[in-house]
């Protein structure tokens, strides 16, 4: 059988394909891969509650732990803020808040209350997106009579509206839910 | 050249007996011309007799009848047009009807295999279900997914309507491989997310193997082999161009696809074929699916050559997709999963786009592969080759600040294999195939992402090898029987969260893999993971006359768990879900049973399968048991992949094509399967009954205008798992609890499909194509994305196409 005169061309290819895998195998396969920080989880939520005489009280949950009870009094007014941060590398906690304020457009506070005496509303302090609508990120809580139930602290992501009055009135992504018990003594 | 070739293609070839009375010339020779290729009768073939020079022409049916022949030895000589002369010799007794298998289309040897029992298919006994190129065409502007689930058996499993992964006897990603060109495809260890980057229009033929007997490609497949054939292209000067154009209403998608190739008399070929799909955002009858455009390119470009003895072949193979996430199924938490199934529309509907957003997935293949086939001389032949692929998959979720831009996910998956079969003649009736493959795989996942790897870096190499006996004692009966060997071992990188590691016990088991801890409260480990697996198959074929054949198969199965079973660790957005890997895991081992009958030829064809495998250590992503992770973000679903000691998995494929007329065929087919845990719970995401049929015909006789009605009905599966979870929700004030149904498969529902396709003159060819004709509101079980949104509405499409 006479030799094909396509052979060179194809021992070359062959040559040129054996050189590729050489050359991937003599990668250095034991490079450490770069550890990643992850930067924007949120696993830590204060809420700090002032009373009428400036006393601040932080409320804070992080994530795995069981919530810590708010305690508030009956009839009484609160200035209240709320944090979201990035704990995942305990020397280094990140303040999501911020990134939060920055992009006030594409975010929304709100909270949810199941049970007990307590309104809501934006303080004048409190951060506006561009349109005026204002984050909740700053609040006054005003209790009625004492008893007991939960507070729901949503942080929204590219929510579809924000003037809702429930959750999903407000669309979008939950970027953190969480619940605090609450007692009004 | 020619004698060669003929010494190759005497196979045996005589049936039955009868009393010979000698040199009584009363003898009459009845028989057949097939094309060997796509097993259809050859009409207007020249059959000679080289002793009497009598001649005769085939019917339609291509059959011929001789008569007047003495009982003496002949030398039949039957052409056709389009294929290559074949020389027969026959003697007497001339009883049965005897069948001639004439190489079609393909010139590529010059060899003409007169095997009455089989084509020339992968596996000699394999039970297989075939989609011919012109079904493949049909589908050539759609995804791979859609046109795999034309087969009786093999399902779509989708994410949305871009990300379509086919499933086949109720199993898909590893467990099911798709080979292209020789080449197991590898991007589909990334999960049940990831559609294969294969695009349908550079395919040209499909089969699926349904069992283990593929040996060849490897013997971890519970769902079979699903192999793409590349065209075999004739030796002759001719080339062939068309282009292709086609507009739809869903999602306004325009598509424009060109073919292209071009052949010598020298056996030279090369060609390119290109597609380009855009569409913008689907509708379901009653709203916008937001976020559902998708975009693809596509290119493949080939060269070889084919001779006689030897075959060279060069392809490069380039695939991209970019596609939308619908909006609605991206989530934070467990608490919008629940509101979102709570709501019967999307949470998320905005007016129709045509741009993609985030979330969307951004894919990309490339393949370069060198085969080179060579037979040395009637008894041997072998082929060796080499491939490289390279797949990336990037994902980007909606983000904050500066990681907006920046993928969520971003995995490179570089894999070479080289691979040699050998195939050699021991004696007249005993076959032996055997051959090794050797494989390289690198995965890295790029740390710029700045989330954690959801598959880590690794290394893989893999070795196999197997061999396999035919066996052809008569022409009505074939046995095969195979073995194969794999090793496959993983080299790995990974960080690991302390707190995870200690919550699933790696401290006690997995101590000594730990390299170093870092600032992070993260453990840096390196570890090698290795596997052996032994596979087997056992197959039988035999005539039961007329065409109708009887096919057993039994096979053993062994499969090394997957990066993504042992190493997952992750996020998954469009589901809530937090997914994990398991170290532990070892190979799952099946046996599995299938019985088949089918006659593939005549007016009335058909094919049923039965299958039942018996899965030991059965790897499942299942809810771990405290049901979600309260430990992130609020809360997850955790899913974690777990071993089921005992799965049980069975079901029955069957089709049916009845030629009405020479102008009118009716083809229907069923697919049904079951599996569960043995003394235990069903599995989840099988899909449920489906029943479809379709009706083709052309209205007016000799004219190329086809009709073709089609209907399909899928019913809702009643055989699931309970993956319910609860949910508070507050509801007016009060804090309501309640039971999530994330179980209850939609309801069954009837699709109603009308095609129209017409050849005018000067090569133009237009297509008319409706989807859900009634435009009927629908949820499909085996969409993942199914509790967001509603399948799409109706679809129409026209397409136009120009041959040059």
């Amino acid at each position: 059988m006479k030799i094909s005169n396509t052979a060179p061309l194809w021992r070359n290819l062959m040559f040129a394909a054996f050189i590729t895998l050489a050359v991937q195998c003599s990668k250095d396969d034991h490079d450490h891969p770069e550890e990643i920080h992850e930067g924007e989880e949120i696993n830590r939520v204060t809420l700090t509650i002032t009373d009428s005489s400036n006393n601040a009280v932080p409320v804070t949950w992080n994530e795995g732990a069981t919530v810590p009870t708010i305690t508030l009094n009956a009839n009484a007014t609160y200035n209240v803020s709320i944090q979201f941060f990035d704990a995942s590398d305990a020397s280094d906690v990140e303040d999501i808040t911020e990134e939060v304020v920055e992009e006030a457009d594409e975010h929304q506070v709100f909270y949810a209350v199941a049970g007990a005496n307590v309104t809501i509303a934006s303080a004048d302090n409190d951060t506006s997106d561009s349109n005026g609508n204002s984050l909740l990120l700053k609040t006054v809580w005003t209790t009625a009579a004492a008893g007991s139930g939960t507070i729901r602290a949503y942080l929204i992501h590219e929510p579809t509206t924000k003037t809702a009055t429930t959750r999903d009135g407000f669309g979008g992504e939950t970027d953190v839910e969480v619940d605090f018990p609450v007692v009004i003594q | 050249m020619f004698s060669f070739a003929h010494r190759l293609m005497f196979f045996l070839l005589c049936i039955g007996s009868s009393s010979a009375g000698a040199q009584v010339c009363s003898f009459s020779i009845r028989g057949e011309v097939i094309d060997l290729h796509d097993n259809k009768s050859l009409n207007d073939a020249i059959v000679t007799v080289e002793e009497t020079n009598q001649q005769v022409l085939t019917n339609l049916q291509g059959e011929f009848l001789l008569t007047g022949m003495c009982a003496q030895n002949y030398t039949l000589i039957i052409r056709h047009p389009q294929c290559k002369e074949l020389r027969k010799q026959i003697s007497p007794p001339f009883s049965g009807n005897k069948r001639f298998y004439l190489e079609h289309h393909i010139n590529e040897l010059e060899e003409i295999i007169v095997m009455e029992l089989s084509r020339k298919n992968t596996t000699k006994t394999g039970i297989e279900g075939s989609l011919s190129a012109a079904e493949v065409r049909r589908y050539r502007a759609q995804s791979l997914g859609d046109a795999l689930a034309q087969l009786s058996g093999v399902s779509a499993l989708k994410t949305g309507n871009a990300i379509v992964k086919p499933m086949a006897h109720g199993v898909t990603g590893t467990r099911l491989a798709i080979v292209n060109a020789g080449i197991r495809l590898q991007d589909h260890e990334w999960g049940a997310d990831h559609a294969p980057s294969i695009d349908v229009n550079g395919s040209h033929s499909i089969q699926w193997i349904k069992g283990a007997n593929a040996l060849k490609y490897g013997g971890d497949a519970l769902g079979g082999v699903l192999e793409i054939i590349p065209e075999k292209f004739k030796q002759e000067d001719a080339y062939r161009a068309t282009a292709t154009s086609g507009y739809q209403s869903q999602g306004k998608g325009i598509y424009v696809l060109t073919d292209f190739s071009k052949t010598a008399q020298t056996g030279r070929y090369y060609g390119i074929n290109t597609s380009l799909k855009n569409a913008g955002d689907l509708e379901s009858v009653d709203y916008v699916l937001t976020n559902t455009g998708n975009r693809e390119g596509h290119l493949s470009a080939f060269m070889g050559r084919n001779t006689i003895t030897r075959e060279w072949r060069l392809d490069y193979r380039f695939f991209q997709k970019e596609s939308g996430i619908l909006s609605a199924a991206h989530l934070g938490t467990l608490g919008d999963l629940a509101r979102a199934i709570d709501s019967p529309t999307p949470l998320v509907i905005r007016p129709w786009d045509r741009s993609i957003g985030n979330p969307r997935q951004f894919t990309t293949h490339h393949n370069l592969n060198f085969r080179f086939n060579r037979r040395m001389s009637n008894i041997l032949k072998w082929d060796a080759s080499y491939s490289v692929q390279f797949n990336t998959r990037k994902e980007f979720d909606t983000r904050r600040g500066d990681l907006a831009n920046r993928p969520a996910l971003d995995i490179r998956l570089t894999t070479h294999d080289v691979t040699f079969n050998l195939d050699a003649k021991v004696v007249d009736n005993v076959h032996w195939k055997s051959g090794f493959i050797t494989q390289l795989q690198d995965n890295f996942a790029n740390p710029a992402t700045g989330t954690r790897r959801l598959i880590p870096d690794y290394t893989r190499v893999k070795l196999g090898s197997y061999a396999i006996i035919e066996y052809l004692p008569s022409n009505d009966f074939i046995a095969e029987m195979g073995f194969r060997y794999d090793y496959d071992s993983y080299d790995v990188q990974k960080y690991y969260r302390i707190n995870d590691w200690e919550a699933r016990g790696y401290d006690q088991d997995f101590a000594h893999i730990i390299q170093r801890t870092t600032s992070a409260s993260q453990y840096y480990t390196e570890q090698k993971k290795s596997f052996g697996n032994f596979s087997g198959s056992v197959g039988l074929k035999q005539h039961l006359g007329s065409n109708h054949y009887v096919l057993i198969n039994v096979g053993l199965l062994s499969r090394s768990p997957n990066p993504s079973e042992l190493f997952s660790d992750g996020l998954h957005h469009a589901l809530a879900t937090i997914e994990k890997g398991e170290l532990r895991l070892t190979q799952e081992r099946a046996m599995k049973y299938m019985l088949a009958f089918e006659k593939k030829r005549g007016k009335v064809q058909y094919s049923t399968t039965v299958y039942w495998s018996d899965v030991r250590d059965y790897i499942l992503l299942a809810p771990t048991t405290d049901g979600f992770d309260q430990t992130r973000n609020s809360a997850f679903l955790k899913r974690k992949y777990v071993q089921l000691p005992r799965v049980n998995m069975g079901g029955i494929d069957f089709d049916i094509t009845y030629d009405l007329t020479a102008n009118s065929s009716f083809r229907t087919s069923l697919a049904w399967t079951r599996a569960y845990e043995k003394k235990g719970e069903d599995l989840i995401d099988i899909p449920p009954l489906n029943l479809s049929s379709s009706l083709r015909f052309r209205p007016i006789e000799n004219k190329p205008f086809e009709l073709r009605l089609s209907s399909n009905y899928t019913a809702a599966q009643t055989a699931y798992p309970n993956t319910d979870f609860e949910y508070t929700f507050i509801r007016e004030g009060e804090l309501s609890t309640e039971v999530v149904d994330i179980s209850t498969p939609p309801a069954g529902y009837h699709l109603m499909g009308f095609e129209i396709n017409t050849k005018l003159p000067l090569g133009i060819e237009l297509g008319l194509f409706v989807d859900n004709i009634s435009n009927k509101r629908y949820r499909n079980y085996n969409n993942r994305l199914r509790y967001f949104a509603a399948e799409t509405g109706r679809n129409i499409r026209v397409e136009i196409s120009y041959t040059f």
